[in-house]
């Protein structure tokens, strides 16, 4: 008997699996974006794009990015995209180079600036509107000077004649100003710093004559951009010290750069299948900067501000725990934002 | 007796069949179903396809390019595509969505051949937008 009995259970299970994943398998009519086949994905992706550079609305974009998965590697994704797209070169039509110019442009807008991508810029080198861009270009500037000013090592000696005399080319042109010492600085090869100086009375300050030419000048003090960094993540048993205590509530909390909490800003919860929208300070009680939203059980979220560049908050799972009474609640989360770089320059 | 033990053991092959059967049903649908990664466009929810429809009319706006909308818009495997575009256009335009948005929705569905009178306003002069949203600072 139970050879037969462990047979017809065989039988039994090759049958349900049969009619569950070939003759009448789980159908998913209503996906998201996420689970787009990358072809698809990719055409999203540039319909983004495109639709951004047409509205000029950021916000939008990244919630339309959003639903292709975290933010955060999606601004990566748009810009490896673009670079891959200008990587075929010269055999692009003007309909692909427009594609480009729209992914780098939204690339860009999302902070991932990437050389290759300056010629597809308006404003970058090589940029040609309604062309595609120059063979050659300029990379992109970066934070650092590519010519940073020598500077100069040695202090005035007190023996009053030189011993030794620059050697670069061309030969700085000198021009008298009334001050005591003399510093040689070397502009064409700026690694050589001249070690000779002179003290003499009045002394000279040579006046380079060429001065190095990038085509786009460097920045020399980058300016870092607001951007809203997850300062606290911390998940919560509800019920474990407070019996009243809220359960499942996502309590996110947005601090500016002074660390004060900040009102009116748009926050976006996204989930498996679908997404929300919160802003803080709708309950001025709880604080200016607070905002909350409702967990579903079993549930995972992602959290982040939208509008400006932010990090994203993820592996929000609304799981069970055990409270101090010992029944089960779900979990709650803390979420903190605080605002870096903004307006601070050095 | 005999009789008996045959029909014994067809109630337990029936019973095992069936229990196999209902494992077989829950393995397949509970814990491991079929699992789509690489869904299509006309697969989405109704509001990513909504979604999908104004970026074709936004990239349709910026382009000019009535054969790649259409490519575009063929993914989503709608019956009507000129009709639907305009469907969204009008409903678009009565829950208060940009002039923006209604105007690259109207002109997709006019050049693909749907005319509607609601739309006219907006088959018209172009509406100011940002012609670049990027801002490069040399």
């Amino acid at each position: 008997l139970p050879p037969l009995l462990i047979g017809c259970l065989g039988v039994g299970v090759a049958l349900g699996l049969l009619i569950s994943w070939w003759l009448w398998p789980v159908e998913y009519t209503d996906v998201s974006p996420d689970t787009l086949r990358p072809a698809h994905r990719l055409e999203y992706i540039v319909l983004i794009a495109q639709a951004y550079k047409h509205d000029g609305d950021l916000r939008r974009a990244q919630i339309r990015l959003a639903a292709l998965g975290d933010l955060a590697s999606m601004g990566l994704e748009v810009a490896t995209l673009a670079e891959q797209q200008a990587a075929q070169g010269e055999s692009m039509s003007p309909v692909d180079v427009e594609r480009i110019r729209a992914l780098a442009a939204l690339a860009y807008a999302l902070g991932h600036r990437r050389s290759t991508l300056a010629a597809y810029l308006p404003g970058g080198p090589g940029y040609v509107p309604g062309a595609a861009p120059t063979a050659t270009w300029t990379p992109w500037p970066t934070a650092t000077p590519t010519f940073p000013p020598p500077t100069p090592t040695a202090s005035p000696t007190p023996s009053p004649t030189a011993t030794s005399q620059p050697t670069e080319t061309p030969t700085p042109a000198l021009t008298r100003e009334p001050t005591h010492t003399l510093v040689v600085r070397a502009s064409a090869t700026p690694s050589r710093v001249p070690s000779s100086t002179v003290t003499s009375t009045p002394t000279l300050t040579p006046r380079p004559t060429r001065t190095p030419r990038p085509t786009w000048t460097p920045t020399a003090t980058p300016r870092p951009e607001p951007r809203f960094e997850l300062a606290q993540l911390r998940r919560i048993c509800p019920g474990a010290s407070d019996p009243k205590e809220a359960s499942g509530q996502l309590r996110i909390t947005v601090l500016n750069a002074e660390g004060e909490q900040q009102p009116n800003v748009e926050l976006l919860v996204r989930w498996s299948d679908g997404e929300d929208r919160v802003f803080t300070g709708l309950k001025p009680e709880m604080g200016a900067g607070y905002a909350d939203f409702s967990l579903e059980r079993g549930q995972s979220y992602q959290v982040g501000v939208i509008g400006v560049e932010s990090d994203v908050a993820q592996g929000i799972v609304a799981d069970e725990c055990v409270d101090g009474a010992g029944g089960t609640q779900v979990v709650s989360w803390e979420i903190v934002f605080r605002l870096s770089g903004a307006g601070s320059s050095e | 007796m005999r009789g008996k033990r045959r029909w014994a053991v067809f109630w337990v092959a029936l019973v095992a069949v069936l229990a196999g059967t209902g494992l077989g049903l829950w393995y397949g649908w509970v814990v491991n179903p079929v699992e789509y990664k690489d869904t299509d466009v006309a697969h989405l929810y109704a509001v990513y396809r909504d979604e999908f429809i104004l970026m074709v009319g936004e990239a349709y706006a910026l382009d000019g390019n009535l054969d790649t909308a259409r490519a575009r818009l063929a993914l989503l495997s709608l019956p009507d595509p000129a009709n639907a575009v305009a469907d969204l256009a009008e409903a678009s335009l009565s829950r208060g969505a940009s002039q923006l948005d209604v105007q690259a929705l109207a002109r997709l569905a006019a050049a693909l051949g749907a005319q509607r009178e609601s739309l006219y306003p907006y088959l018209g002069a172009s509406l100011t937008a940002p012609s670049d949203a990027v801002d490069v600072q040399p």
